[in-house]
């Protein structure tokens, strides 16, 4: 007996010895460092407020891209089931909750709440703030339990749609991982390209955190040490592009695509008193079958586009020759085909002799070539650097191109040749403009610019981009002449299909062969087609590039004649008809000395003079016939003509046929024997549409010269 | 001896000095502490007013006359196997059937079962001049029903508690120590059976200690047989058991296999103690208990906060005033001279003591979770009742015992 009762005080005794050695060793040895895992619990776990990207809006305060949160929903089946009495009628209302609140199908979420063999049940990941708020709300009302509410993403979300699509680029979903804290699942969104990814770090902003315990049950322990650092959101950019130009632009590029059936349509629009970019628009032949988001992500063809400018680029030689005083305003220079040793240059349509205005006029390269041997090699090249070419704008956009420009080291025997009309030398469109707008804002070169300033969400002003002349170049009265020499090539040479009565245009046009990749040589068929123009000429409000790659070679669209400067045109009359735009009435507005020429013709000479005293027009009478009625005046009726210019009135008896001349239905001229390129300027000039068969010289034309043509008829003319 | 001897008051000081501790921790271990406010559940105040209700019966006990208890032994204990029977048809609560629900009160018969069988026990083989084969005999079959009834619920906590008791009512009694070898060694044949090597050890060693206890060579190949046949039949019955069961015991042997299913209770267990150093968190201040990372905190394991609030020295008083508390009983049982009541007192100290150990056991990871609560501690009203009414039969032998003499 003693013995088993001291048995049993010996096991009660071994016991607690155990029991206490091993709490000793666990307690005070801590061999598992629980003393750490339980401050580990204490330590706040971080939980990350994703911020919002940030806005880009147009000069117009135009919402171009804005970020829209969205939320995932899930039911904790499971809760419903064991919270509420009937299960069945609760899921089937929370589907109805949700179906109203979203787009979503009632049956396809009921199925889902029904059949799902979880406890959570997902539904979607596309609820936005408002949608799931109202869900919330109307849950909370109905007593229903399980509502499981995640953040899932932000998304981009563009309100103009495929508006300058390639221009602000794209966005990429990224996780990363906070500095701080070992949470691996930040979302973020890169700009991968576009303005998107110049400007990344701007639109970015900057995530927050929220610290939180959880307990076990993973609630959310109220604990007081927790600290917060609200997200920044991201800035927003204000672009200098205007949303109805960039439309416009579009329209009339894709419009053009088609119909010139070209590969590339490229436009840039800027201004050239400060270099802002109004608006820049490039599209593939392919992009009318993509989506959105794959145009996002695709080059901006404005400045990632290269090609040679061609014909377009010949008035810089002859801005250095205004400068050189190679020149007197009358003289002529020997434009026949030009013969050296290895190379000989030729003309579409050979002149003889032309002025320096009609070789920018008519375009002609022999002309230029004579021109810039004069010049010299080292002027136009470091012109042509000075103004641009052959290097980045600064502009900052994604994927901007430099251009191929060779060092002057590096030119041959004919490049000083090529590169004054055009070739040899490769530019993007922007440096095109960028250089007219320096030819014509009195020798400044701007640095381009899209982004006028960028704000945060309180409207304060963290960057402001102002104009910023990099350099000056030349001298008022050599450009102030170029320009008149580039309204020439509107108004009688290459380009009078832009001409307009009510807008002054001043422009080049380019008609490049491309050249073959991996031969030498050019391409007969593959033609960039450029035209360069500004407008009014006065003071140019706008410098617009239009370029066509590739376009349609038997229809002649290769012609920028053909092409570009109808779309040139097309852009402007558009513009013009924006009401706070209006090009036109702004001419009226801040040019009094501008007077619209009255209409004289049929008055007898007291009556004509009459008119012009009341109007206070300033007039030379040549009289051809005493006591003959006016039969022709300079400028035309309607008109805008500078004040202190004398207008020039014919009276004569004899009848003329130039009121005819410029009313809609015009006279068919003869075409015949004039090159193809000669034949459309005469035709455009009589508002008689051409269609052409074959190449060479016209040798028939379907409407004898001197019949009457109505408005737009067709003339078909056959060339050998 | 002269008259009625005095009622043990250290014994029941050193009970109520434990029951404040455990009112104390119960009201920690159910309060959330954040910051300055707290949120605290009422569990500490229906442990006070199951304390006082305890103590009234307590006190009719001790005015019961001796003759009455054992008068209604025999009836209460057959009323208690038919509460058992009625279990099995009670809606089950957390998958066992161990409740008898009446309305706001919820009973545990195998709670009464245990004592009753005790009590039982103890009468039916304290009467002179029984054989051993008798005292087994009797001893076997008073368990056997309760045993399997409660085992059907399923509940082997309770089953093991009741055994274990019984084991001591058997070694307190005059049965030779050898059976009491061959009790035990099918146990640790099962436990032995997990591994050839060790078990044909210890099946020699075995057969070498009833060879040096003189039994006839029959009874030791018996014992043998029956040993080799549990070494067989143990891993049929493991697949037999419950997933739950096979878990907690597997768990216990390596809790990380399953750290947040089965082995989560005793990782988190463990994490509370260790993280208690030496003087604890503080009252009100564990973060494992506030942070919801402990189950059941303020039942079975209650030990855990004690070990994270108050440390080393917490868990030292408690295991030193449950030390005490045996002892006490322990040195006033060796007394007892009074067969039947002396049998009774040490199946009922030895019920105490196990779940105490066993309880603190589970708690520091050192034995598997068997869901027996921590006695006099743990939050649980007829638990509570029921150990207070056994201790209170062993002060009242203790107070009476003279009477019989």
């Amino acid at each position: 007996m003693k013995t088993r009762f001291v048995l049993f005080v010996l096991i009660v005794c071994v016991l607690t010895i155990i029991w206490i050695s091993y709490l000793f060793s666990v307690q005070l040895l801590d061999p598992h460092n629980f003393k750490d895992v339980v401050n580990l619990r204490l330590h706040p776990a971080k939980i990350i407020i994703p911020a919002y990207r940030g806005k880009i809006f147009d000069s117009q305060n135009e919402l171009l891209v804005s970020s829209t949160k969205y939320y995932q929903l899930d039911i904790d089946k499971a809760t419903i089931l064991q919270k509420t009495e009937n299960a069945k009628a609760t899921l089937r209302q929370a589907a109805t909750i949700i179906a109203r609140n979203s787009n979503l199908e009632r049956n396809i979420i009921e199925e889902k709440l029904f059949t799902a063999s979880s406890n959570s049940v997902y539904i979607d990941d596309e609820f936005s703030e408002s949608q799931i708020s109202d869900i919330q709300a109307e849950f909370q009302k109905e007593k229903i339990p399980g509502l499981v509410k995640s953040f899932s993403k932000i998304k981009r979300s563009y309100p103009k749609g495929r508006l300058a699509a390639r221009l602000l680029g794209m966005v990429k979903e990224k996780k990363t991982g906070d500095r701080d804290s070992n949470n691996n699942s930040i979302y973020t969104q890169e700009g991968i390209c576009g303005l998107e990814a110049t400007y990344n770090r701007e639109l970015s902003g900057e995530y927050g955190w929220k610290e939180v315990i959880r307990d076990a049950k993973n609630n959310r322990f109220p604990a007081l040490f927790l600290h917060e650092k609200p997200p920044q959101n991201g800035y927003s950019l204000h672009l200098t592009i205007d949303n109805r130009f960039q439309e416009i632009l579009e329209e009339n590029l894709l419009k053009g695509l088609q119909e010139y059936k070209a590969k590339h349509a490229i436009g840039i629009i800027m201004q050239p008193q400060s270099g802002k970019i109004i608006a820049m628009a490039g599209i593939a032949a392919s992009d009318t079958t993509k989506a959105a988001a794959q145009l996002r992500a695709m080059p901006n063809l404005p400045v990632a586009f290269m090609f040679e400018p061609g014909s377009s680029l010949k008035p810089i030689t002859a801005l250095l020759a205004l400068e050189k005083k190679l020149y007197t305003p009358t003289q002529k220079i020997d434009c026949r085909k030009y013969v050296m040793e290895n190379r000989t240059i030729t003309d579409d349509h050979n002149y003889d002799k032309l002025t320096l205005r009609n070789i920018i006029a008519y375009s002609s390269n022999v002309g230029i070539s004579r021109t810039v041997e004069k010049i010299g090699a080292k002027a136009l090249y470091n012109r042509l650097i000075a103004m641009g070419f052959g290097h980045k704008s600064g502009s900052n956009l994604f994927g901007e191109e430099s251009g191929i420009f060779r060092k002057l080291s590096d030119w041959q025997g004919f490049s000083l040749h090529s590169i004054s009309f055009g070739q040899e030398i490769a530019v993007t469109a922007l440096q095109l403009a960028n250089g007219y707008c320096t030819l014509v804002n009195g020798g400044k070169v701007m640095r381009p610019y899209i982004v006028e300033k960028i704000t945060d969400e309180q409207q304060n002003i963290i960057q402001h981009n102002s104009p910023k002349v990099l350099r000056t170049i030349s001298e008022p009265a050599a450009l102030d002449t170029l320009k008149s020499f580039l309204q020439s090539v509107v108004d009688y040479g290459t380009a009078t299909g832009a001409k307009l009565p009510h807008i002054t245009i001043g422009g080049k046009t380019g008609t490049a062969e491309k050249i073959i990749s991996g031969q030498a040589g050019y391409s007969e068929e593959k033609y960039t087609s450029v035209f360069a123009g500004f407008f009014p000429v006065k003071e140019p409000q706008y410098v617009m590039v239009i370029v066509f790659d590739e376009a349609d070679y038997d229809s002649y669209a290769y012609y920028a004649s053909m092409s570009s400067v109808p779309t040139f045109k097309e852009v402007l009359l558009d513009i013009d008809r924006l009401n706070d735009i209006n090009i036109t009435a702004k001419a009226k507005l801040n040019e009094t000395e501008y007077i619209k020429m009255p209409d004289l013709i049929g008055l007898s000479k007291q009556q004509a003079i009459e008119k012009l005293q009341k109007k206070n027009i300033h007039y030379h009478l040549r009289e051809l016939a005493t006591a003959g009625q006016v039969m022709n005046q300079f400028p035309k009726k309607g008109v805008l003509f500078e004040a202190n210019k004398k207008v020039i009135v014919i009276l004569d008896t004899k009848k003329q046929k130039h009121k005819q001349e410029y009313s809609y239905d015009s006279q068919m001229p003869d075409l015949r024997g004039l090159s193809i390129k000669k034949a459309l300027a005469r035709a455009n000039q009589a508002k008689v549409k051409l269609v052409i068969k074959g190449r060479g010289q016209v040798v028939e034309q379907s409407i004898a010269p001197g019949n009457k043509t109505k408005f737009g008829e067709k003339c078909q003319i056959t060339a050998q | 001896m002269s008259g009625m001897k005095k009622f043990d008051w250290a014994t029941f000081i050193i009970l109520t000095v434990i029951l404040i501790c455990g009112v104390l921790i119960i009201f920690t271990a159910s309060t959330q502490k954040i910051g300055a406010d707290f949120i605290s559940k009422d569990y500490y105040l229906k442990q006070i007013v199951w304390i006082v209700l305890s103590f009234l019966v307590l006190y009719l006990l001790l005015k019961i006359p001796y003759t009455v208890i054992d008068t209604i032994l025999v009836p209460l204990y057959i009323v208690n196997m038919l509460l058992l029977v009625a279990t099995m048809f009670m809606p089950a609560i957390n998958g066992a059937h161990r409740w008898i629900l009446l309305g706001p009160i919820n009973f545990q018969p195998s709670e009464l079962a245990k004592i009753l069988t005790i009590l039982l026990t103890a009468k039916l083989i304290s009467e002179p001049n029984l054989t051993d084969f008798k005292i087994i005999a009797r001893a076997f079959l008073v368990t056997f029903i309760p045993a399997v009834l409660i085992l059907i619920e399923p509940d082997l906590g309770t089953v093991i508690v009741l055994l274990v008791s019984i084991l001591a009512i058997l070694a307190a009694s005059d049965l030779p120590s050898f059976y009491l070898v061959l009790f035990i060694s099918p146990f640790l044949s099962v436990v032995f059976s997990f591994s050839i090597p060790l078990f044909i050890i210890y099946l020699l060693i075995l057969v070498f200690v009833l060879y040096k206890t003189n039994l006839k060579s029959v009874v030791i190949g018996f014992a043998a047989v029956i040993n080799i046949f549990i070494f067989f039949i143990t891993p049929i019955l493991w697949h037999g058991l419950k997933d739950y069961q096979q878990n907690r015991i597997l768990t216990f042997i390596n809790p990380l296999r399953d750290p947040l299913g089965a082995g989560y209770q005793i990782i988190q267990s463990k994490i509370a103690i260790g993280s208690g150093k030496v003087t604890g968190k503080g009252f009100l201040l564990g973060t494992q208990k506030n942070l919801n990372f402990l189950p059941e905190h303020h039942t079975d394991f209650i030990f855990s906060v004690i070990g994270e609030e108050f440390g080393f020295f917490g868990c030292l008083i408690l295991l030193t005033l449950y030390f005490l508390f045996l002892f006490r009983i322990a040195h006033q049982i060796r007394k007892l001279k009074h067969k039947e009541m002396y049998l009774a007192a040490v199946g009922i100290i030895s019920y105490i003591a196990f779940q105490a150990f066993v309880n603190i056991g589970m708690n520091i990871g050192l034995l598997p979770t068997t869901g027996i609560p921590l006695p006099f501690i743990s939050y649980g009203g007829s638990n509570l009742l029921i150990n207070i009414l056994a201790v209170g039969l062993v002060l009242k032998y203790i107070k009476e015992q003279s009477i019989f003499l």
